[in-house]
C-alpha cells in the first residue's frame, strides 16, 4: 500500500472505500483491531475547502455493542510549528440526536465488524485555513490510530519566487530570537514535578518518541497520587532551543538556567466511560547541548535531537480528570505519537465495596 | 413617525417632528413656520444590551450622560415642513429608546418610546396530513428575546413526493397501514428545494419530517468479518422458532430494506467453513430484521449447507455487509446553511416545539458560537462543548461546582459528562428529547447573547448589508409631532 489505505489524492474527497476489499483482506489476514486512518499529504488551500481524514474502525462484535464511535471517537491534530494540540470529537455531526435503541445484553460471539468514516478536520477542530502542518491521530478508548501527516499549503505547481524566499531568510537573520515558552509545570516540592532521571524513569527510547510509565491504578482521595514518569528522545526545533539573543547576548529565562531546550509534550486523555477529551500540556527541559543553528533557519526547522525525563503527579495537575474509570493517555510530541498508556482511577467507595478499608 | 415613505425596518429610525396636526393638514394650512425651533432629547435605557456596535445615538446630536442621552435644537427648514433626524437604535432586541420633543429645552410636548424587535420568517413544509406543530412554547421563548417568528408560507408534501423510499412503510415503526416521511442527508436537497425564499436573508425553511435518518456516507455500510457460528449458536426467527445462525448488532438505522432507496439491507454475504472447503452465499432471505422487539439487531439464519456443517460439529464463519442508516436524529440546522432546518415531528409532548427552538437557537449563533460586539463569551458562564453532546450548548441550572468551567467537577459523574443532567433546563441544553426537564425557554444566561445578535441575516455571515431589524413602538398612540409655537 502506498498510503495507509492505498488511496490516491482525489479519493479523500471522493470514494475512499474504493480500496475496502484490500482492507478487509488485511483484517482477515492479520486480525487487526483498532482504528486505521489515511489523509491527503497535501491539502491545496486554494483548491479544496475541507481537510478530510478517512478511515476504518475495526472492533470485536462485543466491543461494538458497547462503543458508540460517533460520540466517543476523538481526533487529535498537533500543529508541528506551534506544537499546539487540537483535540475534539471526530464524528460530531452537530445534529440533535434522538434517544437510541440500546443493544440488549445478548452476546454476539466471536467476530469483527468495521465501518468507514470521514472526518473534516477543518470543521471538527476549527482548523485555521492557512499554511500549517499537522500530525494527526484518532483516539477511541484503548485504540490509537496510526499517525498521519497532513499539510495545508500551496500545491507543488504553485509559482515560487526564490527572491522572496531569500529575502525572508535574510530578514530572519536580523530578527530577535524568540525564546521558547517557559517550563511548565515548574518543579516545586508541592507539584511533585521533576525533570531529572529517577529510579522509576523508563529508558530513553532508542528512536524518536516517548516512553511513559504511569500508575496503573490510583485511588482518588485527598493526599493520594497518580505518578507518571516519562523519558523522551525528540527532535527539537530551532524555536525550542534556549539560546542567547545574538544582539544582546542575553539568555532567556525559561525557569531553569541549565535547560538547553524546552520541548512541548501533550498528553491527550480519553476514558472508558466518557470520552472527555482532556489535555495535559507539559513543557519539559532537555539539558542536552545542541549545536547552534547555522544561518537563519525558520523556528520550526529541526535543530537536533534531544533527550530528557519528566516525572509528575497527575493528580496535582489541574487538567487531569479524576472521575472513576480507566483513562487512556496518548502522548504527542515532536513528530511522534506514543501510547495509549493506561491508568485507572478508583474511589474509596470502590475500595469499601471490595471489602478494603481505605487507609 | 412617518413610516409610509420609506423602509419600515432597520436599526436607523428616521423621525419627523412638526406642528401638531400638520401631518394631516393641507400645505397651506400647516402651522410650522421656517426657523421655528424644535428641541429634541433622545434617551437610551440604561439597561439596554451591552452590544456596542453600531453605537446607539441620535445622528449629529450633542451627547450627554455617558452615551445615554442625546440632545439637539433643530429648526423647521421650510414653512409647513417638519424637522427630520435619525436615531441609530442598534440591533439588540429589547433595547429601549425614548424620544422627547418640545418647543422648549424641557422637551415636554411629546414622547415616543421605541423598543427593538427582530422579525424572522419561516416557510413551514409538512408531510401531508400532518398538523402544524404546536409552537406556543417556542413563540413565548422567542418573545423573551424580542424575536417575532412569522410564518409566511405553508406547503405540504404528499406520499408521491421525494426520491425513492423517502416515504417508508409504517410497519417499520410498528404502525402498519401508514406511511412516514424520512428526510436525511440523502434526500434533504430535494425537500429544501421546496423552500420559496421570499424573505431572504431572514427566511428559515422548517422542513418537518417523521424521522431523520442520514443515508449517505461510508459509515452507512457495516462490514462483519469472521462472525463465528457453531452448533450451539441459535438465532430467533420470524416464525417464532430458533434456528442455527447468529445475530449481530447493526444499529438504530437498520430496517428491513435500505432506508436510502428500498433495496436490500443485506449488501453482500458469504459463509465459509472454518478449516474446511465449504462455502456459500448468504442472501436476503437469510436476514431477519425485527423492528418490533429487537430494533438494531440483524438475525442471520444459516443456509442449509452451512446448517448441516454446524450440526455435524463444524464451525462456519460469516462475512457480511449490512446497510444501516445513521441516526435517528431529532433535527438539525444544516451546518453553514443554518436556515435550512429539519424538524422531526413524530415526537411526544413538547419535544417538537423545543427542538425547533433549539435549532433556531443554533441558527442564531448560540451558544456563543459568535458573540456580538461589546459582549464576552465568558460572561455566559455555562457554555460547554462536547461533554457527551455535540456542538456548543448551555448548562444553565448546573452549580458552579459541578460546571467547573465547562469541564465538569473532578471525580464526579459531571467530569466530561453533561448528559442526563436534569437541573439543566435551558432550550440550548444539549438534549431535549422525551423526558427532558427543558422549560421551553432560553435561560437568563443565553438571553443577553440572543438579544444582542444582529439577526440582520440568517443566510451566512455578512450576507447582506441591509438591516432588517424592526421596531415596535411601545407607545404607538403617542403623537410624535411636537407642537411648534
Amino acid at each position: 500500500m502506498g498510503t495507509p489505505l492505498d488511496l490516491s489524492p482525489d479519493d479523500y474527497w471522493g470514494d475512499f472505500t474504493r480500496t475496502k476489499d484490500q482492507f478487509r483482506s488485511f483484517i482477515s489476514e492479520t486480525g487487526f483491531r483498532g482504528v486505521r486512518i489515511d489523509a491527503p499529504a497535501l491539502v491545496p488551500l486554494d483548491r479544496r475547502d475541507s481537510a478530510p481524514v478517512v478511515g476504518y474502525y475495526v472492533r470485536s462484535l462485543r466491543e461494538d455493542v458497547e462503543v458508540d464511535a460517533e460520540r466517543q471517537m476523538l481526533v487529535a491534530a498537533l500543529d508541528l510549528a506551534t506544537k499546539q494540540l487540537r483535540l475534539g470529537l471526530a464524528l460530531d455531526t452537530g445534529k440533535t440526536p434522538a434517544s437510541r435503541a440500546r443493544p440488549s445484553g445478548a452476546d454476539p460471539g466471536e467476530g469483527a465488524t468495521f465501518n468507514g468514516f470521514s472526518s473534516d478536520l477543518r470543521l471538527q477542530l476549527d482548523l485555521p485555513w492557512e499554511k500549517r502542518k499537522y500530525l494527526i491521530a484518532f483516539l477511541l478508548r484503548e485504540h490509537v490510530s496510526n499517525p498521519v501527516l497532513m499539510e495545508l499549503g500551496s500545491p507543488p505547481t504553485a509559482y515560487r519566487d526564490p527572491a522572496v524566499e531569500a529575502f525572508l531568510a535574510e530578514q530572519r537573520k536580523d530578527a530577535p530570537v524568540v525564546p521558547p515558552l517557559p517550563i511548565e509545570p515548574l518543579p516545586t516540592p508541592e507539584s511533585g514535578v521533576s525533570f531529572e532521571r529517577v529510579s522509576r524513569s523508563p529508558e530513553v527510547p532508542k528512536e524518536p518518541g516517548i516512553a511513559l510509565t504511569v500508575e496503573r491504578v490510583a485511588v482518588a482521595k485527598r493526599g493520594s497520587s497518580c505518578l507518571c514518569f516519562g523519558s523522551f528522545r525528540l527532535p527539537a526545533t530551532v524555536g525550542e532551543l534556549v539560546r542567547p539573543d545574538a544582539r544582546t547576548g542575553q539568555v532567556p529565562d525559561v525557569g531553569d538556567a541549565n535547560a538547553r531546550a524546552v520541548v512541548p509534550i501533550s498528553l491527550a486523555i480519553t476514558g472508558s466511560v466518557s470520552p472527555g477529551p482532556w489535555v495535559v500540556e507539559l513543557r519539559v527541559p532537555s539539558y542536552d547541548a545542541v549545536p547552534p543553528p547555522k544561518g537563519a533557519p525558520p523556528p520550526d526547522a529541526e535543530a537536533g535531537v534531544v533527550t530528557g525525563h519528566f516525572a509528575l503527579d497527575l493528580f496535582v495537575h489541574p487538567d487531569m480528570p479524576r472521575q472513576p474509570m480507566t483513562y487512556f493517555i496518548t502522548v504527542f510530541a515532536g513528530r511522534s505519537v506514543s501510547g495509549p498508556f493506561q491508568t485507572a482511577v478508583v474511589t474509596e467507595k470502590m475500595l469499601r465495596d471490595a471489602g478494603v478499608e481505605p487507609t | 413617525m412617518d413610516a409610509k415613505g420609506g423602509p419600515t425596518q432597520g436599526p436607523v429610525l428616521t423621525v419627523k417632528a412638526g406642528a401638531e396636526g400638520d401631518d394631516k393638514a393641507k400645505p397651506a394650512d400647516r402651522k410650522a413656520k421656517k426657523d421655528d425651533v424644535v428641541f429634541v432629547r433622545v434617551e437610551f435605557d440604561k439597561d439596554n444590551s451591552k452590544r456596542d456596535k453600531p453605537k446607539r445615538e441620535a445622528t449629529g446630536f450633542k451627547e450627554e450622560g455617558g452615551g445615554l442621552v442625546f440632545t439637539q435644537k433643530l429648526q423647521i427648514p421650510k414653512d409647513g415642513e417638519p424637522v427630520e433626524f435619525k436615531v441609530q437604535l442598534g440591533y439588540a432586541g429589547g433595547d429601549k429608546c425614548t424620544i422627547h420633543v418640545g418647543s422648549t429645552d424641557k422637551c415636554e410636548e411629546s414622547t415616543l418610546l421605541v423598543q427593538n424587535w427582530r422579525k424572522l420568517h419561516y416557510q413551514l413544509t409538512v408531510p401531508k396530513g400532518t398538523a402544524k406543530p404546536d409552537m406556543t412554547r417556542m413563540v413565548t421563548a422567542l418573545k423573551d428575546v424580542f424575536v417575532e417568528y412569522e410564518e409566511y408560507k405553508k406547503i405540504e408534501v404528499d406520499e408521491t413526493d421525494g426520491p425513492n423510499l423517502s416515504w417508508f412503510p409504517g410497519e417499520w415503526l410498528n404502525e402498519p397501514g401508514k406511511k412516514f416521511l424520512n428526510v436525511g442527508d440523502h434526500n434533504k436537497d430535494h425537500f429544501h428545494a421546496k423552500f420559496d425564499d421570499q424573505k431572504t436573508p431572514l427566511g428559515v425553511h422548517v422542513m418537518c419530517c417523521h424521522t431523520q435518518f442520514d443515508c449517505n456516507g461510508a459509515s452507512t455500510t457495516k462490514d462483519f468479518v469472521g462472525v463465528e457460528v457453531d452448533g450451539t449458536k441459535q438465532t430467533p426467527w420470524s416464525d417464532g422458532k430458533n434456528h442455527p445462525g447468529t445475530y449481530v448488532w447493526v444499529g438504530g438505522g437498520l430496517f428491513p430494506k435500505k432506508m436510502k432507496d428500498g433495496s436490500s439491507t443485506l449488501i453482500s454475504g458469504s459463509w465459509k467453513e472454518d478449516g474446511g472447503a465449504g462455502t456459500g452465499a448468504i442472501v436476503e432471505a437469510d436476514l431477519w430484521v425485527d423492528r418490533k422487539t429487537n430494533p438494531g439487531w440483524a438475525f442471520m439464519k444459516l443456509p442449509d449447507a452451512a446448517r448441516d456443517l454446524v450440526k455435524a460439529g463444524k464451525k462456519v464463519k460469516l462475512d457480511l455487509q449490512i446497510y444501516c442508516a445513521l441516526g435517528p436524529y431529532l433535527g438539525e440546522a444544516d451546518g453553514a446553511k443554518g436556515w435550512l432546518q429539519l424538524i422531526v415531528v413524530k415526537q411526544k409532548g413538547n419535544v417538537v416545539n423545543d427542538v425547533m427552538a433549539h435549532e433556531l437557537g443554533h441558527t442564531m449563533n448560540q451558544v456563543t458560537k459568535t458573540v456580538a460586539p461589546g459582549l464576552k463569551a465568558a460572561d455566559h458562564g455555562r457554555m460547554y462543548t462536547g461533554n457527551g453532546h455535540m456542538g456548543p450548548h448551555c448548562a444553565d441550572g448546573m452549580s458552579d461546582d459541578n460546571y467547573a468551567k465547562g469541564a465538569g467537577k473532578k471525580g464526579t459523574d459531571y467530569e466530561g459528562k453533561f448528559a442526563g443532567k436534569k437541573e439543566c433546563t435551558c432550550i440550548m441544553y444539549g438534549e431535549n428529547g422525551e423526558g427532558s426537564t427543558c422549560t421551553g425557554r432560553f435561560c437568563a444566561r443565553c438571553q443577553p447573547f440572543i438579544k444582542a445578535e444582529g439577526l440582520d441575516s440568517l443566510h451566512g455571515a455578512g450576507a447582506s448589508a441591509t438591516a432588517h431589524v424592526s421596531q415596535k413602538t411601545a407607545d404607538s398612540s403617542a403623537d410624535t409631532r411636537a407642537a411648534v409655537k
